[in-house]
């Protein structure tokens, strides 16, 4: 074993803060050289950091007493009924509704909620139903649904700085994104000009990133591995979709034409996933008809209590949504120019 | 008697289940399912314990296990990789997103570990515990358990390693 492989093995341990001080300053002389190792240490923080960053959470009050009641409720019902091990089987639960009076009136109430419901169908789908009145679960899910049949799209996405007197500035830098069921490609434009395209495709179990970025009078190509991840539009709006699904706190917007179409739009606090503070926002505006999602803007103001001087105002915009877009056969080919 | 006695195990360690469960999974909706679940798994089996359980073991090992099945069916979430030539500096407003996926990510790469490793990853990082304590837990020695870190660390570092360089 050379000394790279000893010292790589003593990374964790050092990570973990459980080295002796000579330990510590070999491992430290061998980091002012090895690249590899340096990064590799650098995970392994980021790592623990994460772990940390999960230690702190903790379940409430509330929730200790519903699982708690959840769970003996449960046992309860199969309990009078059959032994443990039993609780769960048709049978004891049959048997449980079928004694119970009020089981008897809850299933006769459910009854006619399904024949109200199935009367009323026919209108629930037409244009005229506000299907986003009704539980974000029902229509989350929907929506879920009709991202999932989503075999390619593409959209645009740019980024507006909010100046001190209201008005908007739009950066120059804007990009195209296009995604198909296993491949991505993102255009990047310095105002009408195309800078950079990068292609992210499959090889194999890996993801191979292919970027070609034009300057004046020269290009430069790059290919590593690498995924589109984040830049993944679709997935991204399967994220914000299940953040609405689950939260209690969106606000409806309303309904508004965007591009054409009847949209209808929900404002969620970005508190709501991740560390963020609740004064940014995400806005989400679906297709009335379709239920496809059709513009987000993710806005970041400044806090109104805090004195942030740096603070720089922006709206991250997702818009021109084109799904199953017609892109020529080799949109995700890489195209190197030769010379 | 059964009964009385599930019901003070669900009471004398319920918040320990439901509190591993949340912060491992992160939410609170899906640790309440964990809790259910390991909760019902016992006392679908009660008549087979014998009194000699160590229950806070048990159940410290069954929701870490059960949290992180949890986490493997949950659906597909954003992936958060960046690529490497991005130059455009408009990245920022998603950093935070990319933490909490990071979380989600480490969650179900614990699922790829060995049992073990990954039982041990989660006592040690995620609830704080120490080693002499995960020993007990696990039923092994400190220096097992010390290995068992060193490995699952290394691993998870290399699994997530487009994620946390």
């Amino acid at each position: 074993m050379n000394s790279h492989e000893k010292i790589n093995k003593m990374l964790v341990g050092l990570a973990l803060g459980e080295l002796t001080e000579e330990q510590k300053s070999t491992i430290e002389k061998h980091l002012s050289e090895c690249d590899r190792c340096r990064r590799e240490l650098k995970r392994l923080k980021a790592l623990l950091e994460c772990a940390g960053s999960m230690s702190g959470l903790s379940a409430d009050e509330r929730s200790c007493k519903s699982a708690r009641q959840a769970v003996l409720a449960a046992v309860a019902g199969g309990e009078k009924a059959a032994r443990p091990g039993q609780v769960f089987t048709g049978e004891v639960l049959w048997k449980r509704l079928i004694q119970s009076r009020t089981a008897r009136l809850a299933a006769a109430a459910v009854f006619v909620i399904i024949l109200w419901a199935a009367i009323m169908r026919p209108q629930g789908l037409s244009r005229n139903n506000k299907w986003w009145m009704q539980s974000s679960t029902a229509w989350g899910q929907e929506i879920l649904e009709a991202l999932d049949t989503i075999k390619g799209a593409c959209c645009r996405e740019r980024t507006v700085f909010i100046m001190s007197d209201g008005s908007r500035n739009t950066f120059g830098t804007w990009d195209i994104l296009c995604v198909s069921r296993d491949s991505c490609r993102r255009d990047i434009y310095d105002n009408d000009v195309l800078r950079e395209t990068q292609w992210y495709v499959p090889e194999g179990n890996n993801m191979i990133q292919t970027g070609v970025r034009f300057d004046p009078a020269s290009y430069s190509v790059c290919r590593h591995q690498g995924g589109f991840g984040n830049h993944d539009p679709v997935e991204r709006m399967r994220f914000y979709v299940m953040v609405l699904e689950k939260s209690n706190n969106k606000r409806l917007l309303g309904e508004r034409e965007i591009e054409g179409r009847p949209c209808v739009g929900f404002e969620v606090n970005a508190s709501e996933y991740g560390d963020n503070p609740e004064w940014w926002l995400d806005r989400i505006w679906f297709d009335i008809d379709t239920k496809l999602p059709v513009l987000r803007e993710h806005e970041r103001p400044c806090p109104q209590d805090k004195v942030q001087p740096d603070c720089q105002p922006c709206i991250r915009i997702q818009d021109q949504f084109d799904y199953e877009p017609k892109l020529p056969a080799d949109a995700f080919v890489p195209d190197i120019p030769e010379g | 008697m059964q009964m009385i006695s599930f019901r003070a195990l669900v009471d004398n360690y319920g918040a320990m289940v439901l509190g591993t469960a949340v912060r491992i999974l992160g939410d609170s909706e899906r640790a309440q399912d964990v809790h259910q679940e390991v909760f019902l798994a016992i006392w679908q089996r009660w008549h087979k314990f014998n009194g000699q359980t160590n229950w806070g073991a048990y159940l410290y090992r069954a929701t870490v296990r059960k949290a992180i099945d949890f986490a493997k069916r949950s659906r597909k979430t954003p992936q958060v990789e960046r690529s490497q030539t991005d130059l455009v500096s408009m990245e920022e407003p998603d950093v935070p997103l990319l933490r909490a996926e990071l979380r989600e990510k480490l969650v179900r790469c614990l699922g790829k570990l060995p049992k073990r490793q990954a039982e041990v990853f989660v006592l040690s990082r995620i609830e704080c515990l120490e080693g002499e304590k995960i020993a007990e837990i696990l039923g092994c020695s400190h220096q097992t358990v010390r290995v068992h870190l060193h490995r699952a660390m290394k691993r998870l570092a290399g699994e997530l390693e487009d994620y946390l360089s």
